[in-house]
């Protein structure tokens, strides 16, 4: 079964006196259980816009989004999905042992199953040392590492990122890397979004690319890339002889 | 889809029934409040507190309360006609603004008229000619209420004419009260009333107005004395037949043993009209009339942008319907139209 | 559950914004302010106090709710904090509902520590308080319950400036009903009466909580009319609160 399925996916948003905007037109994008997939875009593409709907944070103009086969917009299917954020705030007056501990409490976690998340997350992104600290006083990589936490309470099979790498720092993001391999060892499906192609190329099974608000490829990276490795396009150009491709279109 | 609108349906069903409840709950409300208490009237917060809570909008809060008092007013009239709740509404208004002069005079109109309380009525306008001293408004009112409701009271002419002597001594009032004044003040001797008067306000606990009422009895010991000087000189005129030329001549005469003494440091003198005087007395009218002229002179040069080129300017083009006068006989004000200083 | 974990949350919040210094504030107004009005009038000192205290349990509760109430939602959605909250398996309501009960929460821990502060001032200074003193401040929490859920569905619709002005409108007005019904007889039989009497039944009626005259003064006020009351501002807050659950539930964050 296809950890994620978009049918027809569309976004349109209207403001009072400003013209429409298609942030997503018609998009159909699959993923499939224990991949990870890479999705790319500038900008404003609208990958942002596609992981909110996939979090029920937007309510699609049109189609439908699917995840283990399950409407998105079901609140049961959430259970199965862990969400990072672009840039993720918590209330800054909680420590991170309270901020998992409130977290696990929303998703319906007993108090031993909380206690457990958090020696298993404390122990896996660092928090022991910081673990009394408000996240008032955090830096951006503490913060990244406790919005990680958040995102693995109740050990949720699929695990989506918005831009998971941006804004920190090599040790960072080497990190989040590590994470994301051993998490797709443990069989999970890790779905992210990024600008930053060299990750993306580090990581993923598969990508798909994302040109203002239409899907114009999705595939293997080594399928679109052209197999041989001295004919290979580095992923780079194939992203930008995309984007040109979608320049013309439009 | 159909899951979601029927969830819609159901919370805006709850909502209309949770609406329904609140309107039966209001009408419930009502309905005992009504029971427990006639009018939403005694929500008037005590007047003392409010005025420290109106964020500076004393005035505006006041005129608001002035209306619903007539609005109270009208309504009673045509129903019970209690006015229960009349006393304490003026007594707000004019905390909260204390030169209403309307609302003390009406306010005092109606507690007299409609509920028949001319102490309270009198009460009221009492503050306000404390606090309006130039309102010529307040005392007329004050001897129209003993002219019309204190009719039985032995002394209630007396009184009246009193206080239309004050609200002509405003120097402001309309011929009309000048007039009444006059007959009534020709017929009587208001000395003791007003001797009376004053020392009811020696007791009062504000210092001001005792301070105010000493100051007014002495006044009153020296317009007592001009007017015995002014019967020996009569009598010396009649035995003489020709009139007094100094106080001396009264002396010499055995009609007074000597003049008296002023406390407040004027002088007894004879006019060229040949009536007695007092400088403290003339001093104190003319502090008071200058004092008229200056403001009358800055409101005119507030309206027309220079001095008037004569006083009587002031009389042609307002604010006055006559010049308040010089009380020294023959003297007349000293104006500059350069400066607008006026002596 | 959800509910209370939201809620517990929210209460935390506040109470580390240091919400509760307003406490500080009121103590200092209820004693200095008692003591100058006490100097300025003549022999009802008592009294006083107790009017002074009455309103300023009202007024720093009307405060907490008007301007916590109206960045409830509002801020959540600013500051992004909710993504990660509205994206765990929950209802939308919950949400909204923790948010409102947290806040409520506060409201009755610092009602009665006002209270508790007001009455020892009170019996310090030799006065008594009778039943209908509490009656007042339960009528005053009641009233707090409808401003805050009023605060509360125009934090999910617009800003907390523009909210605040709002509900502070909604607040001045919500105690002027009397005005809409008591109008001069040439008004009978007209459209404007009637639209007014509509008013009437509609503004949230604030009045209606404001029993703080008679209880300073010691009138009495029937129990079937404080459970009418009470019942007005349930009916209402839910009211509003389901039209915030519902204007929530559809909202693009």
């Amino acid at each position: 079964m296809d950890a994620i399925r978009t049918e027809n996916l569309s976004k349109v948003y209207k403001g009072i006196g400003k013209r429409t905007v298609h942030s997503l037109t018609e998009l159909n994008l699959t993923v499939g259980e224990g991949e990870v997939f890479g999705f790319l875009g500038r900008n404003g593409a609208g990958k942002t816009t596609t992981i909110k709907i996939l979090c029920s944070l937007l309510k699609p103009a049109g189609g439908t989004a699917y995840i283990f086969g399950e409407n998105a917009r079901n609140r049961a299917t959430r259970r199965l999905l862990g969400y990072l954020p672009e840039q993720p705030y918590f209330y800054e007056y909680l420590t991170p042992k309270e901020t998992l501990d409130f977290y696990g409490r929303l998703r319906g976690l007993s108090a031993a199953e909380r206690a457990r998340d958090w020696d298993r997350l404390s122990e896996m992104l660092e928090l022991r040392e910081i673990a009394g600290d408000r996240i008032k006083s955090f830096s951006k990589g503490m913060r990244q590492r406790v919005g990680f936490a958040v995102a693995l309470v109740g050990d949720p099979p699929l695990l989506i990122l918005d831009e998971p790498m941006s804004g920190l720092d090599p040790l960072g993001r080497r990190m989040i890397r590590d994470i994301i391999r051993h998490q797709h060892e443990l069989g999970k499906t890790i779905f992210f979004s990024s600008h930053v192609l060299s990750d993306v190329e580090q990581l993923c099974d598969r990508v798909g690319i994302l040109v203002k608000g239409r899907l114009s490829k999705q595939g293997q990276i080594d399928e679109l890339l052209g197999g041989q490795d001295n004919q290979r396009e580095t992923l780079e150009d194939y992203f930008l002889r995309e984007q040109q491709k979608g320049d013309l279109q439009l | 889809m159909s899951g979601l609108s029927r969830k819609g349906f159901g919370a805006l069903f709850g909502a209309a029934v949770f609406f329904a409840l609140m309107l039966v709950a209001q009408h419930q409300v009502d309905n005992a409040r009504n029971k427990t208490f006639k009018s939403e009237l005694l929500y008037l917060p005590n007047a003392a507190l409010l005025q420290h809570f109106t964020a500076g909008m004393n005035s505006i809060i006041s005129d608001l309360l002035w209306i619903r008092c007539v609005q109270y007013i009208a309504e009673e009239n045509q129903g019970e006609r209690a006015f229960k709740w009349l006393d304490q509404m003026l007594d707000t208004v004019v905390r909260l603004d204390p030169y209403f002069v309307d609302a003390y005079r009406y306010g005092g109109m109606f507690l007299a008229a409609l509920k028949a309380e001319d102490s309270a009525s009198l009460e009221l306008i009492e503050r306000g000619m404390v606090k309006n001293p130039g309102a010529w408004q307040l005392p007329y009112e004050a001897a129209m209420i003993y002219l019309l409701n204190r009719q039985s009271d032995p002394d209630s002419q007396q009184k009246a004419a009193f206080y239309l002597a004050m609200s002509a001594a405003t120097g402001n009032a309309p011929p009309l009260v000048m007039d009444i004044a006059a007959k009534l003040q020709g017929r009587m001797d208001l000395f003791e009333i007003e001797r009376d008067m004053w020392n009811n306000l020696l007791k009062s606990p504000d210092t001001l107005l005792r301070e105010l009422a000493a100051r007014k009895l002495q006044e009153l010991t020296l317009r007592k004395a001009c007017h015995v000087l002014n019967q020996r000189m009569q009598q010396f005129a009649q035995t003489a037949g020709r009139p007094a030329a100094s106080f001396d001549e009264l002396v010499q005469a055995g009609l007074i043993k000597a003049v008296p003494p002023d406390p407040l440091g004027g002088r007894f003198f004879i006019d060229p009209d040949g009536k007695v005087q007092n400088t403290t007395l003339l001093d104190s009218i003319k502090a008071q009339n200058t004092q008229l002229i200056r403001d009358a002179l800055s409101k005119y040069r507030e309206k027309h942008g220079t001095w008037p080129p004569d006083l009587e300017d002031l009389v042609r083009k307002g604010p006055f319907t006559q010049l308040p006068p010089n009380p020294y006989k023959g003297q007349t004000w000293q104006y500059d139209p350069k400066t607008g200083e006026v002596n | 559950m959800r509910i209370l974990t939201m809620a517990q949350n929210t209460f935390r919040e506040a109470v580390r914004d240091k919400v509760l210094y307003v406490l500080l504030f009121f103590a200092a107004v209820v004693i200095f302010g008692s003591k100058a009005l006490a100097w300025i009038s003549i022999g009802q000192d008592i009294k006083i106090v107790k009017d002074v205290t009455l309103a300023a349990i009202s007024l720093f509760g009307v405060l907490i709710a008007i301007f916590v109430g109206t960045s409830l939602i509002y801020k959540e959605i600013d500051k992004r904090t909710l993504y990660t909250i509205i994206s765990q398996p929950m209802h939308r309501y919950e949400f909204i509902l923790g948010k409102y009960v947290g806040l409520m929460a506060l409201l009755a821990v610092v009602t009665l520590i006002m209270t508790g502060v007001s009455a020892v001032y009170v019996l310090l200074l030799g006065g008594s308080l009778e039943k209908m003193y509490f009656l007042a401040v339960l009528l005053i929490y009641c009233k707090l319950t409808l401003v805050t859920a009023i605060a509360l569905l125009l934090s999910s619709l617009s800003s907390p400036i523009l909210g605040a002005i709002i509900v502070f409108m909604a607040y001045i007005f919500g105690h002027a009903t009397g005005v809409f019904l008591n109008l001069p007889p040439q008004f009978d039989g007209t459209l404007a009466k009637q639209l007014l009497e509509i008013a009437y039944y509609i503004v949230p009626n604030l009045s209606n909580f404001d029993i703080r005259s008679e209880a300073a003064n010691g009138v009495p006020v029937s129990l079937g009319y404080v459970a009418w009351a009470i019942t007005y501002a349930a009916a209402y807050t839910g009211v509003f609160l389901i039209l915030a659950a519902l204007v929530f539930e559809e909202k693009d964050v």
